[in-house]
């Protein structure tokens, strides 16, 4: 009897978070199981008829057959979307540390560049790319105006990676830049007064004391940003269309474009779905190297 | 431990009032559509979807576009019809995923859509049209010859009828008349600018500064060139054939021009280009009127630049009204030619917002010959409308290396192999 009614109490946590799980289930669980399903067939999602399974064929494809189209279509979205994580990671963690740091010093105004930096996160992203792509227009655009130059920013290399890279690293650095002020507001100030008296330089107590207190937050922010960096799609779908010639064409994009053709033709989603489970994989595999060797254990 | 019990209870009971609220919004339109039907007043308001009296429509129209179908829609449940047409308007991707889904699943399937000319074959391959002979013959007022020619013939699949088109939207060529003046004076007295022409004033007006064309939407303009030129889209009706000589040519002269400094350069905005007047002609839809319209410059509209003066060809598609695959009823159907018929004479205010009509009542209309558009439906011959089944799987491949030839960033016969080599194995593998 008294077990029975340890079985009733222990409903109530669950049914708190029931309406999560449900959700999560119905918008990802599912989709992310047919997904994986959909990797392993040639269906077109579309039409009627049902998904033939083709084994490993989608991944036979895409990794080993240097002939076919898809083949060129993942590796070179695989490298531009690496390209772009490489560049855009290390900006996405050390510009916000370091504006972090400059405002928990709390200079004058402080809180005002605090709301400033933090702006950016709150707007959509269609908003974040109308107002940098007609920064950058070549005839129109206030960048070349302003210097007095006729540059191409966003149909050329470098420049089109820069133009992405400035406008997710402007976009998304407030998320990370409030994290890591409220992480440095934990140091604790009875270790860094005692380094002081000591004698330890600023730098030394940064490299030794702040930066192994903030270790688990740097960790967080660190795997979250990468997660998110590989899943780069709108900027270069809405600044460059994935040119100069296809070099920032990222693996989503062509994904998208396989799965959901946005002229019309069938969806190959047995083959995007395969592309996508790759990409899921080299994702996890890379969050756990960074916990292994950035994260508290 | 009661007091627990009336929260198990409330949580339970707001989990259920949330799935229910989630198969609700479900069985409704799709999300992020306006729902609109006119009153008598004019104004707009929410629609029941679905209703037995009433014609679900849904069209790709936002922006003026969609406001000006609405006045037509307006216009025709004014006349007390007995089925009144409700009017979604939503972007054409949402409609292109939800229409056959909607079919497969079988509810809230609409009784009128409207789809691009080059969709229509690949969606009634997928079964997702209802054939229209029946309801058209009951109806009696729609027949070829009240029609464009160049947009009512793709509506036609294996002898049965799956769509009449509302329209023919392509690519003019808008002239500077000042600059036109200024430069190449009497080039447009036949009223075609051929590429002869431009290489005879072009290296003047490019030491002044002035481009004397445009690259615009590169795919419209290569498929119209390349057509000029006798090129081929398919010659077996399935697979790709633009990996050939014709279409190098068009991309190797097109790029020659741009090296030139005849035509604009990468980068350029040459709508703004041509406001300023730093452009002589510019290759647009003729659904840029009215952005042009509101540019103090003054321009006319005529046929796409030319490689033959007697062969002006211009790209164009066409908005077709379908019948979405459900059971339908005679009254029904018959109601729905009604709705379609009724633009064989009140096409105006379709016309104004850019649009060419394909009645051929609206030629005759005085207002609409005042148009600059008018003149594109003078010779249907002229129009080159795709009736290739893969436009689809073309145009993206043709979006991917036009632009990188055209500014030399990538070599053509390499985009030529590439990308024929890419329509072909998406239709493999589809």
């Amino acid at each position: 009897m008294k077990q029975k009614n340890r079985k009733k109490t222990n409903i109530t946590p669950y049914l708190f978070i029931a309406p999560q799980i449900i959700l999560f289930c119905i918008f990802f669980l599912i989709p992310a199981g047919m997904g994986v399903f959909a990797a392993f067939t040639k269906w077109d999602i579309f039409s009627p008829e049902m998904p033939t399974f083709v084994g490993l064929a989608n991944f036979k494809e895409i990794l080993f057959n240097a002939e076919s189209t898809y083949y060129r279509f993942f590796r070179t979205g695989f490298t531009n979307t690496l390209i772009f994580v490489v560049l855009a990671v290390p900006l996405c963690i050390v510009l916000p540390l370091l504006m972090a740091l400059a405002i928990h010093k709390k200079p004058f105004g402080h809180k005002f560049f605090q709301s400033l930096f933090y702006m950016p996160t709150v707007l959509s992203i269609s908003t974040v790319i109308l107002i940098w792509y007609y920064m950058f227009n070549k005839n129109l655009g206030l960048i070349n105006n302003f210097f007095h130059l006729k540059t191409n920013w966003l149909g050329k290399q470098p420049t089109a990676w820069f133009a992405i890279v400035l406008v997710t690293v402007w976009w998304t650095i407030g998320t990370n830049m409030v994290i890591y002020i409220a992480a440095l507001n934990g140091v604790s100030q009875d270790i860094l007064e005692a380094a002081s008296v000591d004698g330890a330089s600023s730098t030394r107590k940064f490299f030794s004391i702040v930066l192994p207190s903030i270790r688990n937050q740097l960790s967080y922010t660190v795997v979250l940003t990468t997660v998110a960096q590989f899943n780069i799609y709108g900027q270069p779908l809405m600044l460059t269309s994935g040119g100069p010639n296809n070099s920032t064409n990222v693996l989503l994009m062509v994904i998208r474009d396989l799965a959901f053709p946005s002229f019309g033709g069938k969806s190959i989603s047995g083959l995007a779905s395969a592309m996508a489970l790759m990409l899921g994989i080299v994702m996890i595999a890379i969050a756990l190297l960074q916990y292994r060797f950035v994260g508290d254990e | 431990m009661k007091k627990k019990s009336i929260v198990s209870m409330l949580l339970a009971a707001s989990m259920a009032m949330s799935l229910v609220g989630c198969g609700g919004s479900a069985s409704t339109a799709p999300a992020g559509d306006t729902a609109t039907t006119g009153t008598e007043g004019g104004t707009a308001e929410a629609a029941p979807a679905g209703g037995e009296n009433t014609i679900e429509f849904w069209s790709v129209f936002t922006g003026g576009d969609g406001e000006a179908m609405q006045e037509i829609v307006d216009a025709y449940n004014a006349t007390n019809p007995e089925y009144k047409v409700v009017h979604r308007m939503m972007a054409q991707e949402d409609l292109y995923q939800n229409l056959p889904l909607a079919v497969q699943s079988g509810t809230d399937v609409p009784d009128l859509a409207i789809n691009h000319v080059d969709r229509l074959q690949l969606n009634q391959e997928n079964d997702i049209y209802l054939p229209m002979d029946e309801y058209i013959e009951a109806n009696g007022q729609i027949t070829a010859d009240k029609y464009n020619e160049a947009a009512w013939a793709p509506g036609e699949i294996d002898g049965k009828r799956y769509a009449v088109p509302l329209d023919v939207h392509g690519y003019l060529t808008y002239y500077n008349k000042e600059l036109v003046e200024k430069y190449c004076p009497n080039v447009l007295d036949d009223g075609v600018v051929t590429f002869d022409e431009i290489a005879e004033f072009a290296p003047t007006a490019a030491a002044d500064g002035v481009y004397s064309y445009a690259y615009t939407w590169g795919r419209n303009e290569f498929l119209e060139w390349y057509a000029q030129l006798g090129g081929k889209q398919t010659e077996d009706g399935t697979e790709p054939s633009i990996n050939n000589d014709i279409a190098k040519k068009v991309l190797t002269d097109w790029k020659a021009a741009v090296d030139n400094g005849w035509c604009t350069q990468d980068g350029d905005d040459p709508t703004n280009l041509f406001g300023q007047g730093q452009l002589i002609f510019l290759p647009e839809g003729t659904w840029m009127i009215g952005t042009l319209k509101s540019m103090d410059i003054d321009f006319g509209a005529t046929y796409a630049i030319s490689y033959d003066a007697k062969k002006p060809i211009s790209w164009a598609s066409s908005h077709q009204f379908v019948m979405p695959k459900k059971e339908q009823t005679p009254e029904k159907g018959k109601a729905i030619m009604d709705f379609i018929a009724f633009f064989q004479d009140n096409s105006l205010p379709w016309a104004q917002v850019g649009q060419c009509p394909a009645t051929l009542a609206i030629t005759q209309n005085p207002e609409f010959k005042e148009m600059p558009q008018a003149f594109f439906l003078d010779d249907p011959s002229l129009t080159f409308i795709s009736d290739y089944k893969y436009y689809g799987y073309l145009v993206g491949a043709i979006d991917s290396f036009v632009g990188e030839v055209v500014f030399g960033k990538m070599d053509v016969d390499e985009a030529l192999s590439t990308y024929n080599q890419q329509i072909s194995d998406n239709i493999k593998n589809q």
